[in-house]
């Protein structure tokens, strides 16, 4: 990105905030890239001749005079099979000592994949985490997000997932993480020896805030490359989508713009379905699935953040730690992929959309019976049954750190109403029952 | 007569639907008509418990035959006999005051 010959410089600043500056010029495009000062800025707002752009750096230190040159063009990927098993910073420079990658130059951030080319998703992703898998079965081309608070291990989780779904390519784009969070990705993936399949875009604390805005749009662009000209299924991990939310927010009240609600912009609302659209599905067998976290503040699922994007993405999954195993687990009760009714059942045994529901009803029976106990009432047989169930069923099956087979999972949950329950309790089709009721 | 345990057989044997079921996913008019009838009776019904731990698991077993009936196809061989069925089970905590 150095200037080339001939080429205007700039050298009128009209304006500057914190995170923009503004200056007239001519002959400009939205989200065109620019130089101010030495430091990378990209166009945000224009009007008439008046433009304003957002300097990734900061404006710290630029003077009124200060050079500005145009590049001419919006931020671009070279896409080509050499991503696999890079690491690289917001602008999709390398950050692991690699050479460059030579490759296709694609502009990031284009249109999302027309409705008439998609198919309908209808292959499993499986994760080995029953919390997810059992209950909250993930589909190949849907979009999802971690709603966790922030203490949750959830770089973790997203970690196991990457590792353990057979996707052919995964795609980590990180947002404001700290030093340890990258170096603990960086480690699992090369433990597990499964770097070829990971492309990795990092914009760590120690980079300046706005630099996360080029990061989902980096990791899509590279995951569009894979699903579209290679047929592979994608699987990109968004985190932490609060982060890159309080980015945009940054930059728009900056400028003019008048904050909406919890002081985010008002085009929050688009600018995520922007990222989370591009999950799809294609007729001739690539997809690209998301995954992204999305941290509340006090659990406050009302914020604008993840109000948003729940109206976005289908469904959600809730960590939370279990005080009765001291485990973090999925919460069932609050947990919902939307599209798990396409393939359990179907793609799955028989037997699961049956097991899924008793185990999540006498879950809600246990945590009745809690709420009887907590306020002093006499427990029947049957609550304290179903309390210790709950303790088993967390720890058995919904703790993220489960790693078993659905199947296995299955059998697991058949194992624990047979060892808690009597089978008109549990209520399950009769066919079923008989066919898979523990023999002792 | 414990209405908690009356409201819990409406809402497991009517109300509660199971849409990853077949059969349970989509029930017609004839069908809801013969299930609340049935449903009814059974909360018209005089009961001969002799301690209150009984009902619970008693309605349990009551409950998880109407679920069975209502996974059956309706008027199939299995639906009437889970319905013979919940007949033996009703008779035996009746009153025998019941015609």
């Amino acid at each position: 990105m150095s200037t080339k010959a001939f080429q205007k410089i700039y050298t009128k600043i009209s304006q500057i905030t914190k995170a923009t500056i503004s200056l007239h010029a001519t002959g400009v495009g939205n989200d065109e890239l620019a130089l101010v000062n030495g430091k990378l800025a990209q166009v945000v707002k224009l009007m008439g001749d008046e433009i304003t752009l957002q300097v990734f750096g900061g404006t710290e230190g630029i003077p009124t005079n200060a050079e500005v040159t145009f590049i001419g063009k919006s931020p671009t990927l070279n896409v080509s099979d050499n991503l696999a098993g890079r690491f690289f910073d917001a602008f999709g420079n390398p950050i692991d000592g690699g050479p460059k990658v030579e490759g296709t130059e694609v502009e990031i951030g284009g249109p999302s994949v027309n409705p008439v080319r998609r198919k309908q998703p209808s292959e499993l992703i499986a994760t080995g985490i029953a919390g997810i898998d059992l209950n909250n079965t993930l589909v190949s081309g849907q979009k999802i997000p971690f709603f966790t608070d922030p203490d949750q291990p959830y770089n973790e989780v997203m970690a196991n997932v990457a590792l353990r779904a057979k996707a052919d390519k995964i795609i980590l784009g990180g947002m404001g993480l700290t030093n340890d969070d990258y170096l603990y990705y960086k480690q699992v993936f090369d433990n597990a020896g499964a770097l070829d399949r990971i492309v990795s875009f990092v914009s760590t604390t120690d980079h300046p805030p706005v630099t996360r805005l080029l990061v989902p749009d980096m990791a899509l662009c590279a995951a569009e490359y894979f699903a579209v000209q290679k047929n592979e299924s994608v699987l990109v991990l968004l985190t932490d989508m609060t982060l890159y939310a309080d980015s945009l927010s940054i930059v728009s009240n900056r400028m003019d713009q008048i904050p909406s609600k919890d002081s985010m912009p008002g085009s929050l609302y688009s600018d995520l379905a922007k990222i989370y659209e591009k999950a799809v599905q294609f007729p001739a067998g690539g997809s690209i699935t998301i995954i992204a976290v999305t941290t509340l503040s006090g659990g406050d699922i009302t914020h604008a953040i993840p109000d948003n994007t729940g109206y976005i993405t289908e469904g959600q999954l809730f960590l939370r730690r279990d005080t009765d195993i001291g485990k973090v687990i999925v919460d069932p009760f609050r947990s919902l992929s939307r599209l798990k009714q396409l393939v359990i059942g179907d793609k799955t045994r028989e037997d699961h959309p049956q097991v899924m529901n008793a185990a999540i009803r006498l879950f809600a029976d246990a945590a009745n019976a809690k709420t009887k106990m907590e306020n002093g009432f006499d427990l029947t047989d049957y609550d304290e049954r179903s309390l210790n169930f709950a303790k088993d069923y967390s720890d058995k099956l919904l703790a993220i750190d489960v790693n078993v087979g659905i199947d296995e999972m299955l059998d697991t949950g058949w194992n624990l109403f047979g060892k808690h329950f009597k089978r008109e309790e549990v209520s399950i089709k009769q066919e079923l029952v008989e066919k898979y009721w523990p023999a002792n | 007569m414990g209405w908690r345990f009356l409201s819990k057989l409406i809402f497991w044997g009517i109300l509660q639907q199971d849409a990853f079921d077949k059969v349970d996913c989509a029930s017609p008019i004839e069908r809801q008509e013969y299930m609340l009838n049935i449903v009814i009776d059974i909360c018209d019904k005089e009961y001969n418990f002799s301690g209150f731990a009984e009902v619970g698991p008693y309605f349990k077993k009551v409950i998880n035959v109407l679920k069975q009936m209502n996974y059956a196809l309706f008027k199939s061989d299995d639906f009437f006999k889970e319905e013979k069925e919940l007949e033996k089970l009703l008779a035996e905590s009746q009153v025998a005051v019941e015609a």
